[in-house]
């Protein structure tokens, strides 16, 4: 497990800037598209470890990203994480990750976001990382 | 201004200004926008304006005196009175809304009444006042608002869609009983929860459905899309679904539509199945399948039809059925066309010659039939077979049949000529018998083979004479009666002779009957009339004419008249009448003459 490398789409500037904060605070490498058409090159380019997720972006929003990525054998088991208004608490906690994919309410949990990206690299819910 | 002005000219004039006002203020009330009456502490009407009686559809005298409460509908009558009894001994009571009153001409109206209790100047109590106000129109529109919503309600509850009212966030606010069904949980279980919460979709499905979620959040319809839906119990199941922003009591809603395509999906593999066995059908037939317009022009071909005209799939589809016949073969193609239009499917199959693209001709062998599109005529479709290779192998059979036929026909006249050889005053006598006999069995009118085998017959009728020694056929003057019957003998020989060999007819028959006479006179057998075949009673003629008009050792030659002569003199004793008659019309009618000599 090298690859520390997680890539934030929001089309939002302030949540973005936040979540790259307490992503690289967690000691994750970031990187950040601010909309769907970046966050396909990004991924293709970078592969990086798990893709943090906005569902409503203008132009191509989160589902349509997943979705081009989930067609692509490259890039289809990068877990998603999908972080957004849209996501209520009770959904949280549906649980997909056999998919690749998780449900996350805005605004998030610092911890439990944290959580659910250690489940993906640990493959369990260990907190080695910190 | 002026109404100080006409208070001080009614001042003036010295009228009571009192009772005018009075009068005034009556006529206001009269006519007042609202229903207004006075009861007295019983519940009769004491005073009522014309408003309420215009209303209630009485005239103002009809209602005075009489209690309030005739006038209310009797359902609510009692409890009306009941209340009118606590209000007028003080007690509070609640606000009166929807009475109900039936009018004079039967009708109801609904009315909100505000009542006042009535004191005296000492404060006690001496009637109600109240004012009523007719709210006939808006219950009769709320009665029509609930209707229309019942109407919905129904609708939406057994639709055979699955309908779902959901907030932004995908959390259910409503579902029909098919939403139910489909999903596999109870309409409690559904409430507040969300399509996500309930795990109703996963892996690209759950992708495909966050993306509806960001298109209904900006507003946007979606669908129809297809999705896996997994139910309660976890069977999946196919559904199409559709959302759309509504707006429910001012609140964006969802509503989504779903539909089982189970059916369509099963339907549509079945379809599909049926297609791949025809298109491998199609593919790999080793006969030809082609399919044209109703004007020929190729839409489709397959391989093997490719591979017989020489041509790429390109090239045929620009290319005419027509096109690749000859001039005269077009009118068999109108035809075939006609014979589908009528039948839609060709009975019997039809036969083309077809030009290569290197120019060769092949020869086809096709059958057509109508498809359909849509339920109507759009093609026909053909399949054809190369019998090139059959129809030269058939030519082949023609040909060496013909050859057989020379052959036979060269052995014929082989064992004509043995016998010939050997008697050389009969020389040509079997020729010129088979000669005339032609001619006679054509002047009956007999069938081509038959003519044929009495022609081959007569050629070799005397090949039994090869058996009888020479010196007996060669000897001049009259034959002892030994050798008389040894010369018999040769008809019975040149059966024997023939019998083996496979003619199409009875050769050896007819050569074994040619001396039978039908009266029974004749010889070996002593045959008669019909038991005589066809074919030897016209040779025993034409070989009696013959013999007579030619030399014999034994004799000059007859003239044709004296052998006529003989002939008619017989027939129907000794010869068959019709070949008499014949072989006559022969020499006197049509000029016959032997061409041999």
């Amino acid at each position: 497990m090298e690859k520390k490398e997680i890539l934030i789409v929001d089309d939002d500037i302030v949540t973005l800037s936040m979540l790259k904060t307490t992503l690289a605070g967690a000691g994750y490498e970031v990187l950040t598209a601010s909309n769907g058409l970046e966050a396909i090159r990004l991924s293709k380019e970078h592969l990086p470890f798990l893709i943090i997720l906005d569902i409503m972006m203008p132009d191509i929003d989160g589902g349509e990203v997943a979705g081009n990525l989930k067609k692509d054998p490259k890039t289809k088991d990068i877990p998603i994480i999908f972080l957004s208004s849209l996501i209520s608490e009770n959904e949280q906690k549906a649980d997909h990750r056999k998919d690749f994919v998780s449900l996350l309410a805005k605004p998030y949990n610092r911890t439990k976001l944290l959580d659910e990206i250690r489940k993906y690299y640990y493959g369990t819910d260990s907190r080695k990382l910190d | 201004m002026i109404k100080t002005g006409s208070d001080v000219t009614a001042r003036k004039k010295g009228r009571d200004p009192l009772g005018e006002n009075e009068k005034r203020y009556r006529e206001l009330w009269d006519y007042a926008p609202f229903a207004n009456h006075l009861l007295d502490t019983k519940g009769i009407v004491v005073e009522v304006n014309q408003t309420e009686a215009d209303m209630l559809g009485y005239t103002k005298a009809e209602i005075l005196g009489k209690p309030i409460f005739e006038f209310i509908l009797p359902e609510q009558r009692i409890g009306d009175q009941e209340r009118f009894q606590q209000r007028i001994s003080g007690q509070r009571v609640p606000k009166v809304e929807n009475r109900i009153f039936v009018r004079k001409d039967g009708s109801k109206i609904f009315a909100d009444i505000f009542d006042v209790l009535e004191r005296d100047g000492q404060g006690k109590i001496i009637g109600v006042r109240a004012t009523m106000v007719d709210i006939t129109g808006r219950k009769q529109a709320e009665e029509k608002t609930k209707t229309s919503e019942k109407v919905f309600r129904m609708t939406f509850e057994h639709a055979p869609d699955a309908y779902f009212l959901c907030d932004l966030k995908g959390r259910f606010f409503d579902v029909n009983r098919m939403a139910q069904e489909m999903m596999g949980y109870e309409r409690e279980e559904l409430m507040g929860k969300s399509l996500l919460e309930l795990k109703i979709f996963s892996g690209d499905h759950l992708i495909k459905f966050i993306s509806i979620l960001a298109k209904n959040a900006l507003g946007k319809t979606t669908g129809p899309d297809e999705f896996i839906l997994q139910r309660k119990e976890g069977n999946h199941i196919p559904v199409e679904m559709r959302t759309h922003q509504v707006n429910i009591n001012n609140m964006p809603m969802l509503l989504g539509i779903a539909r089982d395509i189970s059916e369509r999906q099963r339907a549509q593999e079945v379809l599909q199945l049926s297609n791949e066995r025809y298109q491998a059908l199609f593919d790999r037939s080793l006969d030809c399948v082609y399919i044209h317009d109703f004007e020929g022009n190729f839409l489709d071909a397959n391989a093997a039809a490719m591979n017989l005209l020489g041509y790429e799939k390109a090239d045929i589809l620009r290319l005419n059925f027509a096109s690749l016949m000859a001039e005269d073969q077009l009118p068999l193609v109108g035809r075939a066309l006609e014979e589908l239009k009528e039948t839609g499917t060709q009975l019997s199959s039809s036969e083309f010659r077809l030009r290569r693209k290197d120019g060769l001709y092949v020869d086809v062998e096709t059958k057509a039939s109508i498809i359909c599109r849509d339920g109507r005529p759009y093609a026909v479709q053909g399949i054809g077979r190369d019998i090139t290779e059959r129809k030269r192998a058939q030519k082949q059979l023609e040909e060496s049949l013909e050859k057989l036929g020379r052959l036979l026909n060269g052995t014929i006249q082989a064992m004509a000529l043995m016998v010939e050889k050997r008697d050389p005053y009969t020389a040509g006598h079997q020729k010129r018998v088979s000669e005339l006999a032609l001619a006679m069995a054509a002047e009956m009118a007999l069938p081509s083979d038959q003519i044929e085998e009495i022609g081959i017959a007569a050629v070799i009728h005397d090949i039994g004479k090869i058996s009888i020694p020479s010196e007996v056929l060669c000897r001049p003057g009259r034959l002892e009666d030994c050798e008389l019957s040894l010369l018999k003998e040769h008809s019975k020989i040149g059966y024997e002779i023939l019998k083996e060999i496979e003619f199409l007819g009875p050769i050896a028959q007819i050569v074994y009957q040619h001396h039978e006479r039908i009266d029974g006179s004749g010889y070996p057998q002593g045959l008669a009339g019909e038991e005589i075949l066809m074919g030897a009673r016209i040779l025993g003629v034409a070989d009696v004419v013959e013999a007579m008009v030619s030399h014999r050792p034994h004799r000059p030659a007859h003239t044709i008249e004296k052998a006529l002569e003989e002939i008619s003199q017989n027939k129907g004793i000794r010869y068959d009448p019709a070949s008499v008659e014949a072989c006559i019309r022969l020499f006197t009618e049509r000029s016959f003459k032997f061409k041999i000599i």
